[in-house]
């Protein structure tokens, strides 16, 4: 209980310091918001006009506990570029970008654990080096570069599949379905293929243990040892690089976006970027920090939900 | 024998590309118990594998193997129905009890495991039977321990875990490989006789692989004799320890036995079996203390003084004043180790050492896991600071922040470590290896392999061992690159940290005997750091021993040994399998 505390404390001030950075950052960036929302022929007037009903000529350690406060309430402000509130559309595309990444997780592991597994028991086999050559061959292959062939396959060619847009669920799962599944499959493909190796080399590392041999000694197959002894074992090392990768498929999901044209995060960004709106290029930034270091948080409890040998130590 | 337990056939063990058991034939009776005697790569742990059904995929068995009430050969059954004799009808306890189990699962659990698996009990009932399990080993409050999980608990706590698992459904046959070898002596101690208590209590034939001869003479009634993948001799405990036949098991008793030596006070090798009286007739000389003949130097036995504990009293090899080449005076060190973001806990590794050694002294530090040894080395060269306390070595009091002090230092104190297969660098050649301490002392190319050269004869390797990798050496050969390392700066001091603990017993002899011969050669102050009180008898002439961070006891090796003031130490030197104890019990 007080591992979990001195955990959720630690995220905590991780989470305030990333607030920190990325205000600091935006204010480092060259270029004034105001004279950007002003417009190129703006008077100096117009400026000073501007930056007073956004409040930018106070001191910035009021405007950052302003925007600080603002987000603890669910506030990200109001875009000095468009006047709109930010915050509806840093909450629309987030759910976009995270039934994308995380459903391209759940099926990266769907494809990576059988296939690991399967692998790890067939090596020397012919069988096995085929599968342990097809996750090379995916893990080379980038996300977006995917994203296309499957296009090209499944929508130019098959037409099964819409090759861009989104549908939110609520009207029509299966065109929500339909919309969602290349997208998520060019994230999880390669993903998948990454996962497997690593899944393929902890299971082979757990074939090794004595805790096995102990279970076969016990009267088990050796699948019954793997299946009952072995896998929770091997899930440890898996869950820490699963951790780590969902970091990389936020971003990846980025790009993502871009090509199946979905308005998730990264489009947002892309778009915030391109229109020089520096209050919602910092919002969004600060939600993608927030998320990373939140599975983070999610993983490591998961760690110790798995292993008593951490839950003891912490 | 009419019928037998265990009856094994002509069989043989094979890889791809060699055999590794040769044809193989024995029986064992219902209730006897059979010992497997042989060093590592002999076959033995081999054979019980396959006896089990346990052998890697990548060996193959072949012959036969019958268990009484069973039909057929074993070897030929599928994977299923063998998986189903395992733990039901024969058990097997491995060697490494820190890995063999699954840290993952309570170890409740996985006693009650193999009762649901066999169907001997199920739900609660098996839960139940596993306390009554866990308390028939003898663990402390079975319930609490049921419980843990595999870290939470010791080496010793954890195999008597594994032997409730073994013994849970009351097996005809248990198989032990090595149970105690990784274990502290006092609780290998204890695991023997709760292995001999159960085995006892159930009736189950045993079959008990070691390659500790001390132990299969206390636990078996019949011994086989393994090398290099055949049984060279097989015959009652007497009858192997005191009239062995083959030349093998001669040369592996004589070079097992420490308290044996030649007319030069060599122990017995292989090679110098031949001249070995036997276990029963060294029996009575060894209550002459051996380790006198070889410290030259050392007093008449001296009138044993009685000492007491609380104060070490001033013993007459240690305490030469002057002439004391190390001086540990008030050491403590205390871990403080970071437990969570704000808490701590801190650990005393050293209480307060008093330590001297004069030179030319052999001093023998002994003690179980945890004691300090370790801690007492790093500080003693420099590699930790002390929390308190200081050392002096010669005329440089030892400072880690003082790097000059140190590198004098360091040309005097050389260490051999235990492990002599981590502690080489495999990238690197022989002769690199062995010039490297004197390339810190800025010694040209030239010098440093003439040095290499001279120091690689005195360890009694080949020349053209120079510029061969650390990989293609045995364990005791690399033993000797280390000592050649450790020599070649000419130093008044050598410290070995359980320089022998991970060879074999004949390797093993060799190696002691060429410390011994090097010690006598270039007149080297020895510190011995060792788990194994036989070993430390043997080599030096004084002992300390240890225990949670202080010295308990400490005086004449022969003194400390036969007339033991601190009830530790007399539980340490009970503990101690030896052959003579043994047999004569």
């Amino acid at each position: 209980m007080r591992a979990l505390a001195s955990r959720l404390l630690q995220f905590v001030l991780t989470v305030w310091a990333a607030s920190v950075a990325v205000f600091a950052l935006m204010q480092i960036l060259p270029g004034n918001a105001a004279q950007v929302a002003a417009g190129m022929s703006a008077t100096a007037e117009d400026v000073a006009r501007i930056e007073q009903e956004f409040g930018l000529d106070r001191p910035l350690i009021v405007q950052y506990g302003d925007w600080l406060t603002g987000m603890l309430q669910g506030d990200f402000g109001i875009s000095y570029v468009t006047g709109a509130p930010i915050t509806p559309l840093v909450f629309n595309s987030i759910q976009v970008t995270l039934i994308l990444v995380l459903s391209a997780m759940v099926l990266a592991l769907l494809i990576a654990v059988p296939l690991g597994t399967i692998a790890a028991l067939l090596r020397g086999r012919s069988l096995g080096a085929v599968l342990s050559g097809l996750s090379q061959v995916g893990v080379a292959v980038p996300n977006f570069l995917a994203g296309i062939l499957l296009v090209m396959v499944f929508s130019l060619g098959l037409g099964w599949f819409p090759s861009s847009g989104w549908q939110a669920p609520i009207f029509g799962i299966g065109g929500f379905l339909s919309h969602l599944i290349l997208p998520v499959a060019s994230l999880a493909l390669v993903q998948g293929a990454i996962l497997t190796r690593y899944v393929r080399s902890a299971v082979l590392e757990i074939m090794r243990e004595d805790y096995l041999r102990t279970a076969r000694a016990k009267g088990r197959t050796s699948a019954s040892a793997l299946a009952v002894h072995g896998l929770r074992n091997a899930a440890i090392p898996v869950v820490t690089v699963a951790g780590v990768q969902l970091a990389t498929l936020l971003i990846g999901a980025v790009v993502i976006e871009q090509v199946f044209v979905l308005p998730g995060m990264g489009s947002e960004l892309v778009r915030a970027v391109e229109n020089r709106d520096l209050l919602t290029v910092q919002a969004i930034v600060m939600v993608l920090v927030f998320l990373v270091l939140a599975l983070n948080l999610i993983i490591d409890l998961l760690y110790t939900l798995l292993d008593p040998r951490v839950r003891n130590a912490a | 024998m009419t019928d037998p337990l265990l009856a094994v056939r002509d069989l043989t063990i094979s890889s791809a590309s060699q055999t590794l058991v040769h044809p193989l034939n024995f029986a064992i009776a219902p209730g006897e118990r059979v010992g497997l005697i042989g060093e590592s790569g002999s076959g033995k742990s081999l054979t019980s594998s396959a006896v089990m059904g346990l052998l890697p995929s990548e060996l193959t068995a072949q012959g036969e193997v019958a268990l009484a009430g069973e039909s057929g050969n074993l070897l030929t059954q599928s994977e299923k129905s063998f998986a189903r004799l395992r733990g039901s009808r024969m058990s097997m306890v491995f060697q490494e009890p820190m890995s063999a189990l699954n840290p993952l699962m309570r170890v409740g659990d996985q006693v009650a495991e193999v009762m649901r698996l066999h169907r001997t009990a199920s739900g609660d009932a098996a839960s139940k039977r596993a306390i009554e399990l866990l308390d028939q080993v003898h663990l402390p409050d079975p319930s609490a321990a049921a419980k843990a999980y595999p870290h939470q608990l010791s080496g010793g706590q954890r195999q008597r875990i594994m032997l409730a698992i073994a013994l849970a459904n009351s097996p005809d046959l248990l198989i032990c490989d090595e149970p105690t070898t990784a274990l502290d002596v006092t609780v290998q101690s204890a695991v023997l006789d709760l292995i001999d208590e159960q085995v006892t209590a159930r009736g189950t034939g045993l079959l008990f692989i070691t390659h500790d001869l001390a132990v299969v003479a206390r636990v078996c009634e019949r011994v086989m004799v393994m090398n290099a993948g055949r049984v060279v001799e097989t015959g009652t405990v007497d009858e192997i320890f005191t009239a062995p036949q083959h030349e093998y098991t001669r040369g592996l008793l004589a070079a097992s036995d420490l308290t044996a030596t030649d007319s030069r006070g060599r122990l017995f090798t292989i090679a110098t079996a031949d001249q070995y009286a036997g276990a029963d007739q060294q029996a009575t000389a060894a209550e002459v203390p051996v380790t006198s003949e070889q410290t030259h130097e050392s007093a008449p036995a001296a009138a044993p003084e009685p000492t007491t504990a609380s104060a070490p009293e001033p013993e007459p090899a240690t305490a030469s004043g002057a002439a004391d080449l190390i001086e540990m005076t008030g050491v403590v060190k205390t871990f403080t180790r970071r437990a969570g973001l704000f808490r701590s806990h801190r650990v005393e590794a050293l209480k307060g050492i008093d330590l001297s050694v004069r030179a030319g002294g052999r001093m023998g530090i002994v003690g179980e896991s945890g004691s300090g040894k370790s801690t007492l080395l790093s500080i003693l060269s420099g590699l930790e600071v002390p929390t308190a306390g200081a050392v002096r070595v010669g005329d440089v009091v030892v400072d880690p922040d003082d790097q000059s002090g140190l590198t004098a230092m360091r040309r005097d104190l050389q260490i051999v470590f235990q492990d002599p297969y981590a502690s080489l660098d495999p990238r690197m050649s022989v002769a690199e290896i062995i010039g490297e301490p004197l390339r810190s002392m800025q010694v040209g190319r030239d010098e440093r392999l003439g040095r290499a050269e001279e120091m690689v004869e005195a360890v009694g390797l080949d020349l053209d061992a120079l510029t061969r990798f650390p990989h293609q050496f045995s364990g005791g050969q690399r033993q000797r690159i280390s000592i050649a390392r450790a020599l070649v700066t000419r130093p008044r001091i050598l410290v070995a940290d359980e320089p022998v603990s991970a060879l074999d017993v004949s390797v093993r002899a060799q190696v002691l005997n060429l410390l011994a011969d090097l010690v006598d050669d270039y007149s080297l102050t020895l510190v011995f750091v060792s788990h194994d009180l036989g070993v430390v008898r043997h080599l030096c002439s004084d002992v300390a021993v240890m225990r949670s961070g202080e010295i308990v006891e400490q005086g004449r090796t022969d003194q400390v040994y036969d007339e033991p003031a601190h009830a530790y130490t007399r539980a340490l030197v009970a503990a101690s399998p030896t052959i003579h104890a043994a047999l004569s019990a």
